[in-house]
């Protein structure tokens, strides 16, 4: 009986530079990056999965530098018992013939580029079907080929690809989408998936683990791995995921109204354990309506937080904030202050307006607001 | 409204309640030393009619004391004659301070509902004039720090700005404006560009740069995408140009080619030494025919020379002999000529005789014949009288014509009764004899007669028989006839159709003779008788003899013509032999000539020959080899074609080895070129690669949306800021021009009681009192003296009372050791002031300056304990 261990990755874009945040957090990402290959060869052998296959965009880029690429041969090279699998992906596709001439160049012999579609021998009794991405664009499935790839009876068949399955992106090209039944039309054991940054189950035999490191926040939550047995060709795969990502990226939606206790609903919202904070990269929306003083207090609030989490980002755009009387009290209950402030009341409901200048007129009027309170303060 | 008593407890110093009772509607003076608490009261009053009793801002915790506790206020005031006590409890647990208003035991407002009471307590009703921003206290608009507004707190002249300033907005507005103000010219020029080194240029310039440096990051990732494509394009063209399948089958055409070329050019080699062979045999084979052909040619001349010798001299003698038998024929030619010469002129002369007689003889016949012409001319005339005559008479032809036609229609009557007459037919019996007449003819058998008229059948031995025709319509047209060509004739004078026919002939042959006789009287004398008698006349008269012998001339003649004949015969036979004589002569020269020329060529061809033996064997030698050199001719030729024909295009091998060594070549340079041009990209690709462009644009990119938010943000603020601005300016223009009038206007006799003509100007920008100009002079309000200052802002504080007042919603006017500086020369006519300003408002004066305010007068208030508290 054919029985095979491996980890499933893919999507490690190494060398990813993460410009939209601070060159720290930028710096400690790409480090957490850097360091996820050390962290698949440490599962892979505490997991005794003796292979990894990595389906695609190791690399961010097609000219990674020397450094990036070496770093991350060495990462493997490390890993004892443990033999790599590669195919290029759609960033580092086999186009990027320089970058795959210095991987051939300097690999490790227990790493093993594919660069070409045809059945390779994995392990005893197990066969990989590689598609690797051999320039940015196919304008086909590069899975087709699997169909009719013949193998040894009793072999388990396993495909490795990297490409969509659905139309995950309206940019994404229709013609390069994997078919979504090549799992049972190439009657493979398993299908190793790369090229969405989340985890998502196609099917029992279908399945993208997700980067290792998550990058945006539209992946929500800490990356991980596959870790995947097979006992025997046509049995179900047993799928097991395996947490890898150093940070955790955190979309939260923070709804607010009038009434609520912003501090509350706040530390309601962000996470638990502030433990994690300082691994923890969150993009709070904050949405609905509040009034002036809570529209202050949020933003100290955040303010004060902030310094605790990797990042904390504050999206206040579907906020809006509601004026009323005593707020314009606060303000002055009399006199130019307080025409002043009814004034820019009126033109940020004023739906004659733009809205840009609503919102123009409506920050003017928070801005006048936050001046006398931190003079009243 | 006026207050009528205060209570605090747990407000700073008075941790234990105190209160101030007695407070009356005028004039008020709580004189007391410093640090006795009359600020805190001050304050705490303030606190209770302006801050919510949820507060707990900076104000409000001033008020509690070091010890701990929630301040407590109350107040019991005088509103409309309504007696009501208002109580305010802060406390720093958030939300939960309280505010209760009672109408005497009645608890009549609290929370939300009692602050609403309290601001409508101290707000006059909507457009009310200044009164609305009177209740302030001096100094506390100011928005500076904490411990300069306590400085200015009881600086008067700080309050006086704080007055008016809350008709404009004020300190807070000042500052509020210089704060955005400063914010905004940090950030962009009073044009509204960015500021140089600020916020906005920063923004600006690094979102210029981060474009710029995106663009030319995005512009080298593409030219490093170019670079991977044409190294992949490349590379796949070096791999097939180096496929070692490919690099042999091109180097296996190569040699194929070139062994092809080899073959082809030793063909060609070949080819051409078989052509310089078939050249040489057919030179030696043509000098060899050459040769013959001379030594025959020569040797056939020298024999037609000799035989040429030959013949020549033997026409030589025989035209000899033919000239000289030719000299002797003419001779015997020239005599045979003269003798016929002298036989014809004999000839002629006997002929010239005869002629002479026989003209004679021809005229006498001539006059003979015209003599009988003339005869018969004569003759023929007196025939033609007698026959004019004849020809006169007898019918003419158209008489006789006349006569025919009737004779003619005599025959047509008579034939046309035989026509209608009865027919009579015999037939004899076998045997006899035709006997049977009819009017005496007999008729014969079968016989068949029409009976026209009476006629009689005589039957011989038997009867007579007579026929009578039958009469028919045209019985009369035959008489009639009959009758009508008698009549003809008998007029014509004849009596039958004969004989009138007879005359007519006679008359038309008489007629006929007469012609004949008149053509040949012309043709006898064409000219007439006279003529022809004439003719007679001319010839010459016959000789004598002329009857006589008759010559015989045609003899003669004869003889003529033949000796003539004779002499013409011997004159060409002279001139043939004269012809012949010199032709001889002639042949003669030429046969001599020609011999001699035979004799100069049969020499010549000897010399040319030489040794005609020699030459004879020589040629025969040549004759021998002759075949040899055919046959080699013909094999060299038979080498030569079976070469050419079996040789390979030579031009095509050339071409084909050309292609494959330039096929070969190419590809040599191609595999090269590629090779350079790797090394390019590879550097280039390095260069981007070790630099890692696609990395650092993925990142700039990134980098750019952030800046693109942070330039939006701070353009977002600047508008934010402008927008404020804007709004601050226009509320604050609007107050000015709103209230600063009136207030001015209730200011004036205010400072006229104190300073004569004095009067206060206002800066333009600030909207607050700036100067103080007493007649000639103007002076800075920061240059006044702290006496004068302190007067000014009382006096400001009084004009707007009075305004308040005159809205009918008087609220207290509390000074909080307002005269500090002021003489007490001065301070009395502000007593003055004071007092009269007291007599429709309540005014609380505080104090330290107990001595000098004994003369205020008014009711003397004191801060008391609480009994019991």
């Amino acid at each position: 009986m054919t029985r095979l261990r491996f980890l499933h990755c893919s999507d490690l874009h190494l060398g990813k530079r993460f410009g939209q945040l601070d060159e720290d957090t930028r710096a400690a990402l790409q480090l957490a990056r850097q360091a996820s290959l050390a962290r698949l060869a440490e599962i892979a052998v505490a997991e005794q999965a003796g292979h990894v296959l990595i389906a695609g965009d190791l690399f961010d880029t097609e000219t990674p530098s020397s450094r990036v690429i070496r770093q991350a041969l060495a990462a493997m090279g490390g890993a004892d018992g443990v033999a790599w699998w590669i195919i290029p992906g759609n960033h580092d596709s086999g186009a990027a013939e320089p970058l795959w001439a210095e991987m051939a160049r300097h690999k490790p012999d227990n790493v093993h580029l594919l660069m070409t579609a045809e059945p390779v021998a994995m392990a005893p009794g197990a066969v990989l079907l590689p598609a690797p991405c051999l320039h940015r664009f196919a304008g086909h499935d590069r899975t087709a080929w699997m169909d009719t790839a013949a193998t040894a009876d009793g072999q388990l068949r396993i495909g490795l690809a990297h490409g969509a399955v659905l139309d995950f992106d309206s940019d994404q090209n229709g013609a390069d989408t994997i078919a979504s039944n090549r799992a049972a039309s190439a009657r493979l054991d398993y299908l190793a998936l790369g090229d969405w940054h989340g985890r998502f189950t196609l099917d029992a035999r279908s399945q993208y683990p997700g980067t290792p490191e998550r990058d945006r926040f539209k992946h929500p939550g800490r990356g991980s791995c596959l870790l995947v047995e097979l006992s025997q060709p046509g049995a179900p795969p047993a799928v097991k995921e395996i947490p890898v990502g150093q940070f955790d990226w955190q979309d939260l939606a923070l709804e607010l109204s009038p009434t609520q206790d912003i501090t509350a609903e706040l530390m309601r919202v962000l996470p638990q354990d502030r433990s994690t904070w300082g691994e923890t990269l969150v993009r709070l929306r904050a949405r609905g309506w509040v009034r002036a003083d809570q529209r202050i207090t949020l933003m100290q609030q955040v303010q004060d937080h902030a310094p605790a989490f990797r990042h904390l980002d504050l999206d206040t755009s579907g906020l809006r904030v509601e004026h009323r009387a005593e707020d314009l009290d606060q303000i002055a209950t009399t006199g130019a202050l307080r025409a002043a402030a009814e004034a820019l009341l009126l033109d940020s409901q004023d739906v004659a307006q733009s809205q840009d200048s609503r919102d123009v007129a409506a920050a003017a009027l928070n801005r006048l607001y936050a001046f006398v309170r931190k003079d009243a303060e | 409204m006026r207050l009528t008593s205060i209570r605090l407890q747990n407000v700073r110093r008075f941790t234990d309640p105190v209160e101030i009772n007695g407070i009356a509607p005028g004039l008020n003076l709580l004189s007391a030393p410093n640090e006795q608490g009359k600020s805190t009261i001050f304050d705490a009053l303030h606190a209770l009619f302006f801050k919510d009793a949820k507060s707990w801002d900076k104000d409000v915790r001033a008020l509690a004391p070091h010890a701990g506790g929630d301040p407590e206020i109350e107040v019991t005031l005088s509103h409309r004659d309504v007696d009501y006590r208002v109580a305010k409890h802060f406390t720093k647990s958030a939300g939960k301070g309280s505010v209760r208003v009672w109408q005497g035991g009645t608890l009549l407002h609290q929370a939300d509902a009692a602050e609403a009471w309290l601001r409508d307590l101290i707000t006059p009703p909507k457009d009310d004039g200044p009164a609305a921003m009177l209740w302030v206290r001096q100094g506390l608009t100011d928005f500076s720090d904490a411990k300069e507004t306590l400085g200015a707190r009881r600086d008067l002249m700080s309050s006086l700005s704080g007055e008016i300033g809350a008709v404009t907005g004020g300190q807070q507005m000042e500052s509020l404006r210089r704060e955005i103000r400063a914010e905004l010219d940090r950030l962009v020029t009073k044009q509204g560009r960015a500021r140089a080194n600020g916020p906005l240029a920063e923004a600006e310039t690094r979102l210029a740069e981060l474009t710029e440096r995106r663009d030319t990051l995005a512009a080298q990732v593409r030219e490093l995408r170019d670079q991977l494509d044409q190294r992949q394009a490349l590379r796949r063209e070096e791999a097939e140009l180096q496929d070692p399948d490919e690099q042999r089958a091109r180097q296996q055409r190569l040699d194929e080619a070139e062994a092809a070329l080899t073959t082809a050019e030793r063909h060609r080699e070949k080819c051409e030494q078989a052509t310089r062979g078939l050249d040489l045999a057919r030179v030696r084979l043509d000098q060899a025919i050459g040769r013959i052909e001379t030594l025959t040619a020569r040797l056939a001349d020298h024999a037609r020379a000799k035989d040429a010798v030959q013949t020549t001299s033997t026409a030589q003698e025989h035209a000899v002999t033919t000239a000289q038998t030719a000299t002797q024929e003419l001779q015997l030619a020239e005599d045979a000529a003269r003798a016929a010469q002298d036989r014809v002129t004999a000839a002629g002369k006997a002929v010239a005789d005869a002629l002479q007689a026989e003209n004679a003889r021809l005229s006498a016949g001539r006059r003979r014949e015209l003599t009988a012409q003339l005869a018969e001319y004569d003759k023929l005339q007196t025939a033609m009288v007698a026959d004019r005559r004849l020809a006169a008479q007898g019918p003419d032809a158209q008489c006789l014509t006349r006569l025919e036609q009737q004779a003619q229609a005599v025959a047509l009557a008579r034939h046309a009764r035989a026509a209608s007459a009865a027919t009579l037919s015999v037939r004899y019996h076998a045997g006899a004899d035709p006997v049977l007449t009819l009017d005496g003819t007999v008729l014969s058998d079968g016989a068949e007669v029409a009976l026209t008229d009476t006629a009689t059948l005589d039957v011989p031995g038997l009867a007579a028989l007579t026929v009578q025709p039958a009469r028919t319509g045209d019985s009369d047209a035959l008489p009639q006839a009959e009758s009508a060509l008698a009549e003809a004739l008998h007029a014509a004078g004849f009596d039958t159709l004969d004989a009138a026919r007879a005359a007519h002939l006679t008359r038309s042959e008489a007629a006929s003779r007469l012609k004949e006789a008149e053509a040949t009287q012309r043709a006898l004398a064409p000219d007439g008788r006279e003529a022809l008698v004439a003719k007679l006349d001319a010839l010459p008269a016959a000789p004598a003899d002329a009857e006589g012998t008759e010559a015989d001339r045609s003899g003669l003649e004869a003889e003529q013509a033949e000796a003539q004949q004779a002499l013409t015969q011997a004159q060409a036979t002279v001139t043939k032999a004269r012809h012949t004589q010199a032709s001889a002569q002639e042949a003669a020269q030429l046969a001599r000539a020609r011999a001699e020329a035979a004799l100069t060529e049969l020499e010549r061809t000897a010399q040319v020959l030489g040794d005609n033996g020699t030459a004879r064997a020589t040629l025969a030698e040549l004759e021998a080899d002759r075949p040899r050199l055919t046959e080699d001719v013909h094999s060299a030729q038979a080498e030569l074609e079976g070469l050419l024909a079996s040789a390979p295009d030579l031009d095509q091998a050339r071409a084909a080895a050309q292609r494959a060594r330039s096929v070969q070549a190419t590809a040599q340079a191609r595999l090269q070129d590629i090779a350079r041009d790797l090394a390019v990209l590879d550097s280039r690709i390095e260069t981007h690669a070790s630099h890692a462009v696609e990395e650092e644009l993925a990142e700039v990119q990134d980098l750019l949306a952030v800046q693109e938010k942070a330039h939006a943000a701070v353009t977002f603020e600047v508008a934010t800021l402008q927008r404020l601005d804007q709004a601050l300016e226009a509320a604050q223009d609007g107050a000015q021009a709103q209230y600063l009038g009136p207030l001015m206007g209730e200011l004036a006799p205010l400072l006229r009681r104190l300073w004569p003509e004095a009067e206060l100007q206002v800066d333009a920008d600030s909207v607050l009192p700036s100067q103080l100009a007493r007649g000639a002079t103007e002076e800075s309000l920061t240059q006044l003296s702290g006496g004068t200052q302190e007067q000014l802002a009382l006096l400001v504080r009084l004009a707007f009372a009075r305004l308040l007042a005159q809205s009918g919603q008087g609220i207290p006017i509390i000074l909080d050791d307002a005269l500090v500086y002021t003489d007490d020369a001065r301070i009395e006519a502000l007593f003055d002031a004071l007092t009269l300003q007291a007599s429709d408002l309540q005014i609380l004066v505080f104090s330290c300056r107990q001595k000098s305010f004994r003369n205020l007068g008014g009711t003397a208030l004191a801060i008391r304990p609480v009994d019991g508290g």
